[in-house]
């Protein structure tokens, strides 16, 4: 089969493009720990007020005993729960949360904090937070009315001013 | 001495830590609980209610006394919830755990189901402050406040699964409750929902919230 010359150059270029593209998202994804949220753990939403580890008084921040801090949050229409949490800066944070009710997500502009929270799962995110400050966490996922209302109230603070 | 005192102190501390663990509420809307409501049988549900008349009205809209609160007209959902909640102590009010604890399950989704099938007083008549406009239908994004409307609906009717209706409550009622999440004294909303609302509500605010959905005409 004869191929014109141009039309040859021009294929070339083409898989050229793709996989160059492709290896610009794969040098970001790798530079920026950037990965899909790939936790598959399911609970019963309805009943979450009633389970073990998001009940109303297990959510929020602790820390682990190899030094590392989890986060337990819940997200319900319309709002985060609790509705700020405090973390310190260049610390490994595991963060889990599960939706009460519809599908929402979390996000953090400007880190890698950020996963759908869909009913019947639970999601993890495994972070560093690397900048100090306060930052907003944003439903992501339209959920209702009050969906432009959810958000909460992220804190990054120095190691060394970090209390529980 | 003092490390007596102390050591009490903690104990009581680690005591009142267990009641604390407790959850605001247990009724989950699980399918048996939502099928239960939803099959509520009306009928039945007005003989159930015969003993509540007497404070709520033989329709859920009669003025007993000040701070009653309106029935007629709420959600089923809603009704099931607080019978449940004032049943298992979640929410507190000798007269109504009284009331609560010697219904079924059933007797309760049925009363429910009666309360919610009648029709609302008229709105009293009252002048609508614009704060109290703009907080249900706007809210306040820097208080992390959703418009009220956005989970009550916009014409205070409720919503699902057991938000309750506000249209046509009582302003006594309505500021009471309110002031009682703003303190924890109620304390049956699960994850705080209401209860977080409410304290950053100021006084003067739930006042004119209160007018404002005395005020809504729901329509029918
Ligand atoms: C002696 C008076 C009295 C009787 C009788 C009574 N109630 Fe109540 N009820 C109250 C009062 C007062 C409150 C408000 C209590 C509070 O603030 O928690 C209330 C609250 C309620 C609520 C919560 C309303 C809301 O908007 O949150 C429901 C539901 C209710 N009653 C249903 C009933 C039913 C059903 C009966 C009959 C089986 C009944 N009550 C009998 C006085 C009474
Ligand atoms: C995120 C959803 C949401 C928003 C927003 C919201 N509410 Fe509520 N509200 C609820 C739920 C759910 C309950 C019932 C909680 C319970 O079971 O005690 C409730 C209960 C109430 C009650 C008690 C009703 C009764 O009959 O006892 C009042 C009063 C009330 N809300 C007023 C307001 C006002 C005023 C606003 C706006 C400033 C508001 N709510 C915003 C969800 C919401
Ligand atoms: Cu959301």
């Amino acid at each position: 089969m004869h191929i014109d010359a141009t039309e040859k150059k021009w294929i070339y270029l083409t898989f050229l493009m793709t996989f160059a593209g492709i290896g610009v998202l794969a040098a970001y994804a790798i530079k920026d720990n950037i990965y899909p949220p790939s936790n598959v753990e399911t609970i019963d939403s309805a009943a979450l007020h009633l389970s073990d580890e998001f009940n109303e008084d297990a959510i929020g921040v602790r820390r682990e005993k190899d030094g590392s801090i989890r986060v337990t949050m819940v997200a319900a229409r319309y709002g985060f729960f609790p509705q700020g949490i405090t973390v310190p800066v260049d610390t490994p944070v595991k963060i889990r949360i599960a939706s009460a009710d519809v599908l929402h997500g979390i996000h953090t502009v400007d880190t890698n904090f950020n996963t759908m929270v869909v009913p019947g799962y639970v999601s993890e995110v495994n972070t560093t937070f690397k900048k100090t400050g306060t930052f907003p966490m944003f439903c992501n996922e339209y959920c209702g009315l009050g969906h432009d209302f959810m958000w909460a109230r992220l804190t990054v603070v120095p190691k060394e001013k970090f209390k529980l | 001495m003092r490390t007596m005192r102390n050591l009490c102190v903690l104990l009581a501390m680690l005591g009142s830590g267990v009641v604390s663990g407790e959850p605001s509420s247990t009724v989950v809307w699980d399918s048996a609980t939502r099928h239960l409501v939803a099959n509520g049988d009306p009928v039945n549900g007005k003989e159930v209610a015969d003993p509540c008349s007497a404070c709520h009205g033989e329709t859920g809209k009669a003025k007993v006394r000040p701070n009653f609160p309106l029935l007629a007209g709420q959600t089923a959902p809603y009704i099931y919830k607080q019978m449940m909640d004032y049943k298992e102590a979640r929410r507190g009010h000798g007269i109504m755990q009284n009331f609560a604890s010697s219904l079924s399950k059933k007797e309760i989704a049925d009363v429910a189901a009666y309360f919610q099938s009648q029709a609302l007083p008229p709105p009293v008549p009252a002048k609508v402050s614009e704060r109290a406009a703009r907080l249900v239908d706007k809210g306040d994004g820097p208080r992390l406040l959703p418009p009220c409307s956005a989970c009550h609906g916009r014409d205070g009717k409720g919503a699902v699964v057991d938000v309750p209706a506000l249209a046509g409550q009582r302003a006594d009622y309505f500021i009471v409750t309110m002031q009682a999440y703003k303190s924890g004294e109620r304390a049956n909303d699960i994850y705080n929902r209401m209860r977080l609302i409410a304290q950053s509500l100021s006084d003067d605010e739930i006042d004119e919230l209160a007018a404002y959905y005395a005020a809504l005409d729901a329509g029918d």
